[in-house]
């Protein structure tokens, strides 16, 4: 039973490292290249050869990723978790050497995103946790019935949940494909039926949205 | 009707009396003033249906590059940000950014992090060294980013200000916790999640612990002479490597990047071998390069040693410390050093040009070595290449040369106002935050 519970668990990572790293890549134009591609570029300069998918344009303003100092504080900021948990702190300090020193796009690596998946993880744990204690002001999560299972969580509160989190994590609105995407994910991955459920359903959308690139990027 | 008039003069008097005493308390409420001392994520209420402006975008921009943490679109500190950047006011909107704990405790720190260890990494604890910097930055106002170099103080956090405001106090006995890797002082800091904006104070003339005791710091240089940058550098060795790192971390230059083996090697020590491998040629052409300059400035340190049983610099107030005269029979006719003077060699061709010294070539301990350094062009293009760097998230190319050059101008003619920098390297079109 257990067995069975991680192997969903992991199924569910791979599911929500594939949206975090394919889907909201909003990067900025010419920033981030795969190799060869120049005609994205805006410079004239030549490519590194990096000899990998992703390169740096050498002297060309690059996007970056919140660094191993600062990633934990700008996801509790972007969430508002006023007190984050020991689990979360603990996640920060066990990732950390997996978090690149200084956001530099060339940092970027696959152990580094699901370090940052693993802690936005604990992040939206707590964010939940703050929005459902007793008395508590909802700001993220105000259309979503947490006694009740997803089927509560009407396609209305999805895109207000949805918009929510854009804002917050990404800095902008989302765009229309990528509420597809998002819903569609949320629809293939989850399909329990207790109040526990919608829980996790908000963790693994939180977590997807707060791991994305865009809410990384600098 | 007598009961009536009784209770109003009662309540005349009570009022008198809570009036009298407001009036009483007034002066001592004004010095009152609560700090917001921990660095704590505020709750912002997302707005789905608000517009979303190409300023508010501006804004999220410049403050995550200028604090190094992203916050919310909505948050009331990028609508204020936006407001200014409508009104055309950038400076008063890149104000707010510098203006916030998140600067502090994240961006600068972050840079004097990776100037105060041997690995240069972003990932160094708070020391005296970092937070000395990030005080600096803060004061900018009224201390000139050369003091950093210059300066006889050092910055530590202030119990006052944090028992007052719902803090824990710290560890700061000088001699135990502060002055001494040893310390827990910079660490309880870090450890309350305390905001260096609001906690740090001044701490006017720096000290050592010597034999026991606190005396006054016989050569103070800024942050060249706190405790963590001497025990990256001073401890063991020949204190070459302070010359070395002094250059690398305030002057943006390795060691190869201003060797000259054209430099007259005459301070070059007793334990530089001059016939490695049996060749004279191997010394002139590759040994020499670095020690000729470097070994001319050593002298600087000559009084210079670092403790690493008790974590703590040591000076041995005018005689020359053992560790500078070691294995002086590799080459006896080499210099040898009696007091703590120094020559700069790195003075002609490239080196004049990329250094751009304004003072004596001559003279003597870490202060006035440190003194060349703050007051040369090379120390000003530094700090542009550093906070460029850290902002814009890639180091200036070599064809932005010029606007190294010309921004280390404007800076100095700012009379070294480091926050100034950050905010002006900021909106620079080359950095592409501002667009």
């Amino acid at each position: 039973m257990r067995n069975q519970k991680q192997i969903r668990l992991s199924i569910q990572i791979f599911a929500l490292a594939t949206i975090s790293l394919v889907g909201y890549q909003n990067c900025a134009p010419g920033a981030l290249n795969s190799k060869g591609s120049a005609s994205s570029s805006s410079t004239s300069a030549s490519f590194a050869d990096c000899g990998t998918s992703v390169c740096e344009v050498p002297d060309a303003t690059t996007i970056a990723v919140a660094d191993s100092q600062n990633v934990l504080t700008s996801m509790l900021n972007k969430a508002g978790v006023t007190n984050p948990s020991t689990k979360t702190t603990s996640a920060f300090a066990a990732q950390g050497t997996k978090l690149p020193e200084t956001g530099n796009v060339a940092q970027i690596t696959a152990p580094m995103w699901m370090a940052i998946a693993t802690i936005s993880s604990e992040v939206c744990n707590d964010l939940i946790t703050q929005e459902t204690a007793t008395g508590a002001t909802r700001r993220i999560f105000n259309s979503v019935d947490f006694t009740k299972g997803p089927s509560s969580f009407t396609d209305m509160a999805r895109n207000d949940v949805i918009r929510r989190m854009a804002r917050s994590f990404w800095g902008r609105n989302e765009s229309a494909q990528e509420l597809v995407l998002i819903k569609s994910s949320l629809d293939s991955s989850w399909s329990g039926t207790t109040a526990t459920d919608t829980r996790k359903e908000m963790i693994y959308l939180c977590t997807a949205m707060m791991s994305s690139t865009d809410a990384q990027k600098y | 009707m007598g009961e009536s008039l009784n209770t109003l003069k009662l309540s005349q008097n009570a009022m008198k009396m809570t009036l009298g005493l407001g009036l009483l308390l007034l002066p001592l409420c004004a010095h009152a003033q609560t700090v917001d001392i921990f660095m704590k994520a505020p709750l912002v209420t997302p707005e789905p249906n608000a517009p979303i402006s190409a300023e508010r975008t501006r804004a999220l921009n410049l403050f995550k590059a200028l604090t190094g943490v992203s916050i919310p679109i909505d948050d009331p500190r990028l609508k204020s940000m936006e407001a200014y950047l409508q009104s055309g006011n950038v400076a008063a909107a890149e104000h707010v950014a510098t203006d916030d704990p998140l600067f502090y405790n994240f961006r600068v720190s972050e840079l004097a992090a990776k100037m105060s260890t041997r690995d240069e990494t972003a990932r160094a604890p708070l020391t005296d060294m970092v937070a000395t910097f990030v005080g600096v930055v803060r004061d900018s106002d009224s201390i000139p980013a050369t003091q950093l170099l210059t300066g006889n103080f050092f910055y530590m956090a202030d119990n006052t200000i944090i028992t007052a405001n719902g803090g824990t106090a710290i560890p700061e006995n000088l001699m135990t916790d502060v002055l001494t890797m040893k310390g827990t002082h910079y660490s309880s800091i870090t450890k309350q999640n305390l905001s260096l904006k609001a906690v740090l104070k001044k701490v006017d003339g720096q000290q050592i612990i010597q034999n026991g005791a606190l005396v006054a710091h016989p050569d103070p240089a800024g942050i060249l002479t706190s405790v963590a940058f001497l025990a990256a550098h001073a401890t063991m060795g020949t204190n070459r490597r302070m010359v070395e790192y002094s250059f690398r971390e305030f002057m943006c230059t390795p060691m190869a990047n201003w060797a000259d083996g054209t430099s007259p090697d005459d301070r070059v020590g007793q334990d530089v071998d001059r016939m490695p491998g049996g060749s004279p040629n191997k010394y002139l052409t590759t040994c020499k390069n670095c020690h000729a300059n470097m070994d001319g400035m050593r002298g600087a340190f000559g009084y210079l040693d670092y403790d690493d049983g008790n974590q703590i610099p040591t000076f041995s107030m005018g005689k020359v410390v053992a560790k500078m005269l070691r294995n002086n029979t590799v080459y006896p006719a080499g210099f040898k050093m009696t007091d703590n003077s120094f020559i700069n060699y790195g003075n002609v061709g490239n080196n004049a040009d990329q250094f751009g010294w304004r003072s004596a070539y001559k003279g003597q301990g870490i202060a006035q070595f440190a003194a060349s350094l703050a007051s040369s062009k090379g120390f000003s293009r530094c700090m542009v290449r550093r906070v460029f760097t850290d902002v814009c998230k890639r180091a200036p190319a070599a064809t932005e040369e010029s606007m190294v050059r010309s921004m280390a101008d404007q800076f100095e003619a700012s009379n070294y106002h480091m926050r100034r920098l950050f905010e002006s390297v900021a909106i620079r079109p080359e950095c592409g935050v501002n667009n």
